[in-house]
């Protein structure tokens, strides 16, 4: 399985995907971080702080973009033919790239905490704005990085399920911003257990409208309805012509 | 393969085959675009699941090998590299996969001459290029068997040469060959038997020789008293001449060996300046067993 994963991981390094969305997920954080400081000149409030060092949360919907474009994109291309000469097993060959999406993901993460980190700390201190104590921020950067690595996961589960790439992105768009909230609105006790539930609950970027789960639990969750899809991809490819 | 049959919704694409390969011998598995080849190649790799029967590599299903490219090595039809990967890269992605060593993707990379452009991403590989690396795929494992699916697609003449040296040369080592391909001219002076499908049906299986021994080919003899030797042979019994379509001569004689016609002429006082037959071509012999027509599809 290690060399599975391994072979994962380099499929993602030599393409230049994986590498236009690291750069993507650091520029869009720089960008919003480096603009927040400028526009607001107090940042006194404790809120805001954290409201500013939990902008790391929207790297989890850039690597669950990338979870599903390089899944799918094993279709696209016809390499998933190669990867399943190699790893005729699909139960392990899905779970392999879903790990290394996952490896990936907590890599992007952990770029997006360290460009947080080096801007706005330092910019903060100088502002003598009031920084959280440590250990409230590194729970911050705690959510996002581990957001970002079950986002690559979810991901890719979703991509060696639906195939498609442009299919799985869009699908994955509707369920976040159609989906969740309709089955809010019918059912309001799932609010938690939806994806943007649990994206807040990873996150810390609750804003008090819904009740969120402990942030273990929503990762186990979120874990949880990876490892459904993720089987459901290798059933299905087990029983569908390559 | 036995008894290997695959429905596509309507369409019955492979019509229980069976047939094998055998180690150090080269077996062409030929028929017209659309007669159920990669389909059949696919089932055997694992790719695709049969609707009946079974394939087996080595006495077992592919699915159920254990590091299959140590085993069977393939070549398949169709993308299957991503762009903007190098080649080099994506042979390391199979041998990480695999545990082979690095070592090995240099290996085979030299193997097809590819060692020049390893760094080159594989959008700007030539088709012939794209089909020797996916040869390199095929050999890293140092498999014992090599199923290759119309390898020669897209290669141009010194291609093919260089292909069909390559697959002699994994015969005389030993290994299994099993090459697929609609056109029977590159594989004739490759393959040691045959397998010949249409419509996904066994239509004709053995050694190259024996399929074509089985159509006569006329005799073909030019002489300037082309008319007075076509009344001789015509005169005989079982054998007729007919004017070829060339100029100069020509009598094509059809139920008459060479020693017939050329005996026929001297007792006749007849010069001959050309005699000969052709070796039944390989290509009418494929036409009359698919029925001369592509399945389509």
């Amino acid at each position: 399985m290690t060399r599975l994963v391994a072979a994962e991981l380099l499929k993602l390094r030599t393409t230049r995907t994986f590498w236009a969305l690291a750069g993507s997920a650091a520029a869009i954080v720089l960008l919003i971080v480096v603009l927040s400081l400028i526009i607001d000149d107090a940042l006194d409030d404790h809120d805001e702080v954290e409201s500013l060092l939990s902008t790391g949360g929207i790297g989890g919907l850039l690597t669950l973009v990338l979870g599903v474009v390089a899944a799918a994109g094993e279709y696209r291309h016809g390499t998933i033919a190669s990867t399943l000469l190699v790893t005729p097993n699909r139960l392990r060959a899905v779970s392999a790239a879903i790990v290394a999406c996952l490896l990936g993901g907590l890599a992007i993460g952990l770029i997006i905490s360290g460009v947080i980190a080096a801007i706005a700390i330092p910019w903060l201190s100088a502002k003598d704005a009031d920084l959280l104590p440590l250990g409230e921020t590194l729970d911050l950067f705690l959510g996002a990085t581990m957001f970002a690595a079950l986002g690559g996961a979810l991901g890719a589960s979703l991509g060696a399920l639906i195939r498609n790439q442009v299919a799985a992105v869009v699908g994955v768009l509707v369920l976040i911003f159609v989906v969740d909230p309709i089955l809010v609105a019918l059912v309001d006790t799932v609010a938690p257990y939806t994806l943007s539930g649990l994206t807040s609950s990873m996150t810390g970027g609750d804003d008090g409208s819904i009740d969120t789960l402990p942030r273990g639990i929503a990762a186990l969750v979120w874990a949880g309805y990876t490892a459904v899809l993720g089987v459901a991809a290798a059933v299905l490819t087990s029983r569908r012509d390559i | 393969m036995r008894d290997l049959t695959k429905r596509f919704k309507t369409n019955l694409a492979v019509d229980g085959l069976s047939f094998k390969a055998e180690p150090g011998r080269v077996l062409g598995f030929l028929g017209p675009n659309g007669a159920g080849k990669t389909t059949t190649l696919r089932m055997l790799l694992g790719l695709t699941l049969p609707t009946s029967g079974s394939t087996s590599v080595d006495g077992r299903p592919y699915r159920q090998l254990t590091d299959p490219i140590t085993v069977v090595g393939a070549v398949l039809e169709g993308p299957q590299f991503h762009p903007g990967r190098t080649g080099r890269n994506h042979l390391r992605v199979v041998a990480t996969a695999a545990g082979l060593p690095r070592s090995r993707v240099e290996e085979v990379l030299r193997l097809v001459e590819l060692d020049g452009a390893g760094d080159k991403r594989v959008k700007a590989y030539s088709l012939g290029m794209r089909q020797r690396l996916s040869l390199a795929g095929a050999l890293l494992g140092d498999p014992q068997a090599l199923v290759l699916d119309e390898p020669a697609n897209g290669l141009d003449p010194q291609g093919i040469r260089w292909l069909r040296d390559f697959v002699r040369g994994q015969a005389r080592d030993g290994r299994t060959v099993l090459v697929s391909s609609h056109v029977l001219a590159e594989m004739a002076q490759t393959v040691d038997e045959v397998v010949v499908i249409s419509r996904g049906k066994l239509v004709a299986q053995g050694a190259l020789d024996e399929l074509t021994a089985g159509v006569e080919a006329p005799v073909w003899v030019r002489s300037p008293e082309a008319d007075r030797l076509r009344a001789a042979l015509d005169a005989q019994e079982g054998v007729s001449a007919e004017p070829g379509e060339a100029e100069g001569g020509w009598l094509m004689v059809r139920g008459a060996t060479l020693e017939v016609v050329g005996t026929t002429a001297a007792e006749h006082g007849l010069p001959v300046f050309e005699l000969y037959r052709p070796r039944q071509s390989l290509e009418s012999v494929f036409f009359e067993l698919t029925g001369g027509t592509e399945a389509g599809g």
